[in-house]
């Protein structure tokens, strides 16, 4: 492998439970976390563009919009450019489009945009690879997806790519009008040594849910939202029931735990664990309150509510048993909530929600870990071309454009007629048009998602009540905008030794104080080091 | 045992004579006592257990593919019976004609990589395995040199650029035309050969290449269907220098087009996309139908070549 994976990288390929998915795709949250913006550099300012009012607002801040239907009626939301082929690398997790001259989608948006997009691709789980070799070897592509964190980050940016400070800090980004449309967070992420490096592919703020099967819960007559760990517990119990081969959970939720004890924190990988506090940083690993929830992870697990076969399955595994009733919930990234619909679509009765965390007695606030707030972000490879420049961020921004924007149609659905109908307003892809639209454009930029789920109200509603509640939870993660070279070279195996002490923990194999010293020996090694990194970048 | 000569001398004559006429091979030795009824039943449940766990997995695969989604949805993962068989885990992967081309370049590939590295590993083979050749002992230790170090992906990628092979189906080929190992075992195939039979032909006038043609490789047929097996496998399954080296995924092989459907068909994939998703059929049934497509072509060559294959793998064993 390349010298230049990062932690990140083997953490995605490490994944044993829920979130690892998540944290391969995305760039932030964890201690090492894509850096910032905390010094002289102004990000770029945030102006909202709507094109349909939702029919569910997007508040408070952070929460996505709900559309019931597609609004019609659309108009455009920017301007086609002229221009030189724009030639792209990215990654998809989704299958292979047909080539340009068998993409009647793909023509028609080249059409539209005015620029020709030529596309290199390749599977997420493999872009590292990718990317590591096409840096190494020269030649770059126009402009280059970067996913996740690699050591000496700022060095190869500066190295190999655009600083794109002057054309998008503060209102220079007002000329590119669906650019300002992005969130400050995503664009936090996008910014080392204080010069902003590219295009943010947000992702939603809501991150990891505690997926829900509301039918069966109400069918048990039990709350869908327990409100303590007595709860919480009782509720896990009335829904096993061994002999029938039914269990509450697929997986161990322990992120819950976690913020039930008032931390937070993605495990495995340990995303969003760091906590600040007057410019303190302190590891959640380290705390009592973590402590606590490994004897209460340990409870539960001895308790049975959990599938016996919960470790070591892959989570196509985990989400088929919650779509079957063997279980009554999984654990996921939020983006995967609308796939849940269409594959539960011969369940009878299905409704998918979304439970908080309760706060363990019941009492005082409760605390969510939030998501990432990109998937990638897009850079340019080093030019000093302005013209150049210039002409690429109008393209990315016409990839920006805004839900309800006929060039959003022409993004995600393609051709009328050709490559989607109409059911009502809505946009129905056909058969042909499905696998073109697997063209991975939405990879280089897209606009903030929004809820959209065609001829379901009750999963638009189910979504945004979840992010209603949860947004206002999240504990906003204090590396968000600081890069830690401790963190981003040096972390990844400590962090699998303790990953791999806490299942041990968790499953029972070993007490519970076996914590305490896997821990000391991650702070000794690395831990304390990346603390000291951030401390001095937040005192800066 | 003893008792039962006696009373059993005539059936068992009798069977004998049933028995005997039929094959030489295969007979009970006379020092040999009948099986008993158990003995047998034993052995067969045995056997059929041990055939059973290599078919099941098979069967669970092929008929997963091909059940419908509410049966999936009901059994939470793999399938064993399917009452309502349906094609759409095909149809979803077929659809659009990228695996059908796909797979054309994938056969296309494994067909002229194996044959290219056919010759380029019996020359080799064949002059390492004749001492006096012409730097024999630089080139023997620098193809073994490479068993023992790799260069690397960077490396890899640096020189399959700089001879301007990228996004050209030879970068597939050429950087792992010759496997040190696959010629390890033909050179040892080849010096088995008598050397007798070599000088013969030399008597009678015979060059080397004639010696190759006309004397070695058809004393060789085993390894050589062996060591061609071991590089058609390679070439069909390889996905890693292909996603590195080819630009456009419209030339991608098989088993790199195939990845797309089974690593990336996580739940978290495609955000924003559900509508468009909702009448695919469910991953696992998508992941089988992939499995079965990429398997399918070795199964049907295998039956071919395993009466070599025993032959060739036993070269090794015994001479070392």
């Amino acid at each position: 492998m390349a010298p230049t994976f990062s932690r990140r990288h083997v953490l995605a390929l490490g994944a044993a439970a829920g979130l690892a998915p998540l944290l391969g795709a995305c760039g932030d949250g964890g201690p090492s976390a894509p850096n910032g913006s905390s010094g002289p550099v102004k990000p770029p300012t945030y102006k909202p563009v709507t094109v349909a009012e939702p029919d569910l607002a997007a508040k408070p801040a952070g929460v996505s919009p709900g559309y019931f239907t597609y609004p019609s009626g659309a108009g455009a939301a920017a301007q086609p450019v002229q221009g030189a082929p724009v030639t792209a690398l990215t990654y998809t997790y989704d299958p292979i489009a047909p080539a340009l001259d068998a993409n009647p989608y793909w023509q028609n948006l080249n059409r539209q945009i005015g620029t020709e997009l030529k596309i290199t691709y390749v599977a997420s789980a493999d872009y590292k690879s990718k990317v590591a070799t096409t840096i190494a070897g020269g030649d770059l592509p126009d402009i280059v997806a970067i996913q996740g964190v690699f050591q000496q980050m700022p060095a190869m940016l500066k190295a190999t790519f655009t600083d794109l400070t002057e054309y998008l800090s503060g209102d220079a980004v007002l000329a590119y009008p669906n650019l300002a449309a992005l969130p400050t967070d995503a664009w936090r992420a996008t910014i080392y040594d204080q010069r902003i490096w590219g295009v943010p592919v947000p992702r939603a703020r809501i991150g990891t849910v505690l997926y829900t099967r509301a039918d069966l819960l109400a069918k048990a007559g039990l709350s869908l939202q327990p409100e303590s760990w007595d709860e919480f517990k009782e509720m896990a119990r009335a829904l096993t029931d061994e002999r029938a081969g039914r269990w509450a959970f697929g997986q161990i939720p322990f992120t819950t735990i976690l913020e039930m004890n008032g931390i937070t924190g993605n495990w495995p990988g340990g995303a969003g664990v760091w906590q600040a506090e007057g410019g303190v940083f302190t590891h959640s690993g380290t705390t009592p309150q973590f402590m606590q929830a490994l004897a209460d992870t340990v409870e539960l697990v001895k308790s049975g509510v959990i599938h016996p076969d919960h470790a070591g399955v892959p989570n196509t595994k985990r989400n088929a048993w919650m779509l079957a009733g063997t279980t009554a919930f999984t654990i996921g990234g939020y983006a995967g909530w609308g796939k849940f619909y269409g594959q539960a679509k011969d369940v009878p009765g299905f409704r998918l929600t979304g439970m908080l965390s309760p706060t363990r007695d019941g009492k005082g606030q409760r605390v969510r870990t939030p998501g990432p707030t990109l998937s990638s972000f897009t850079a340019i490879a080093k030019t000093g071309d302005a013209d150049r420049i210039k002409q690429i961020l109008k393209v990315l921004d016409w990839l920006c454009s805004p839900f309800g924007s006929s060039e959003y149609l022409a993004l995600r659905y393609g051709v009328e007629g050709e490559t989607f109908t109409r059911d009502g307003s809505d946009p129905v892809l056909t058969e042909a048009g499905r696998s073109q639209v697997f063209l991975p454009v939405r990879y280089i930029a897209e606009a903030s998602p929004v809820i959209y789920e065609p001829g379901n109200r009750q999963a638009v509603k189910d979504q945004h009540d979840h992010q209603v509640a949860g947004v206002p939870l999240a504990v906003a993660d204090p590396t968000l905008g600081l890069y830690s070279e401790t963190a981003a070279s040096k972390a990844a195996s400590e962090q699998q030794e303790l990953d791999a002490v806490l299942l041990e923990i968790q499953l029972g194999n070993k007490p519970v104080s076996a914590w305490q010293p896997a821990i000391k020996k991650f702070m000794d090694r690395v831990g304390n080091k990346i603390k000291a990194e951030y401390e001095e970048q937040a005192g800066d | 045992m003893t008792s039962r000569p006696a009373a059993a001398a005539a059936p068992v004559a009798r069977r004998a004579a049933r028995t005997r006429p039929r094959s030489g091979r295969g007979e009970r030795p006379v020092w040999m006592g009948e099986p008993s009824k158990l003995g047998v039943g034993a052995r067969g449940l045995v056997l059929g257990l041990g055939c059973l766990a290599v078919l099941v997995p098979f069967w669970a695969v092929l008929v997963t593919s091909i059940a419908s989604p509410e049966e999936v949805n009901k059994a939470g993962g793999f399938v064993l019976w399917s009452n309502e068989p349906t094609l759409d885990a095909y149809r979803a992967v077929l659809s659009g004609g990228i695996v059908t081309r796909a797979l054309l370049v994938s056969a296309g590939i494994t067909v002229v990589g194996t044959a290219l590295s056919l010759v380029a590993t019996i020359a080799l083979a064949y002059a390492l395995s004749r001492p006096g050749s012409l730097l024999h002992k630089p080139v023997l230790l620098m193809t073994l040199f490479t068993l023992l170090f790799n260069p690397g992906i960077i490396p890899m990628y640096l020189t399959v650029k700089q001879l301007g092979l990228l996004d050209s189906y030879w970068a597939l080929i050429l950087p792992v035309l010759v496997n040190a190992f696959n010629v390890i075992v033909m050179r040892a195939f080849f010096q088995e050969i008598p050397r007798e039979l070599r000088e013969s032909a030399h008597i009678d006038g015979a060059g080397e290449l004639r010696i190759l043609l006309r004397i070695v490789l058809p004393l060789s047929k085993a390894v050589v269907s062996v060591i061609g097996l071991f590089y058609a496998v390679a070439y069909w399954n390889a996905f890693f220098s292909a996603m590195l080296y080819l630009q456009s995924p419209e030339k991608w092989p098989l088993q790199l087009v195939l990845r797309t459907y089974v690593v990336n068909n996580t739940p978290i994939g495609a955000d924003q996309l559900s509508s468009s998703l909702e009448n695919l059929p469910p991953q696992i049934s998508v992941q089988m139908a992939i499995l079965v497509i990429s398997v399918l072509p070795i199964l049907l060559i295998y039956p071919f070549i395993q009466k070599h294959f025993a032959k060739g793998l036993m070269v090794g064993a015994v001479k070392g």
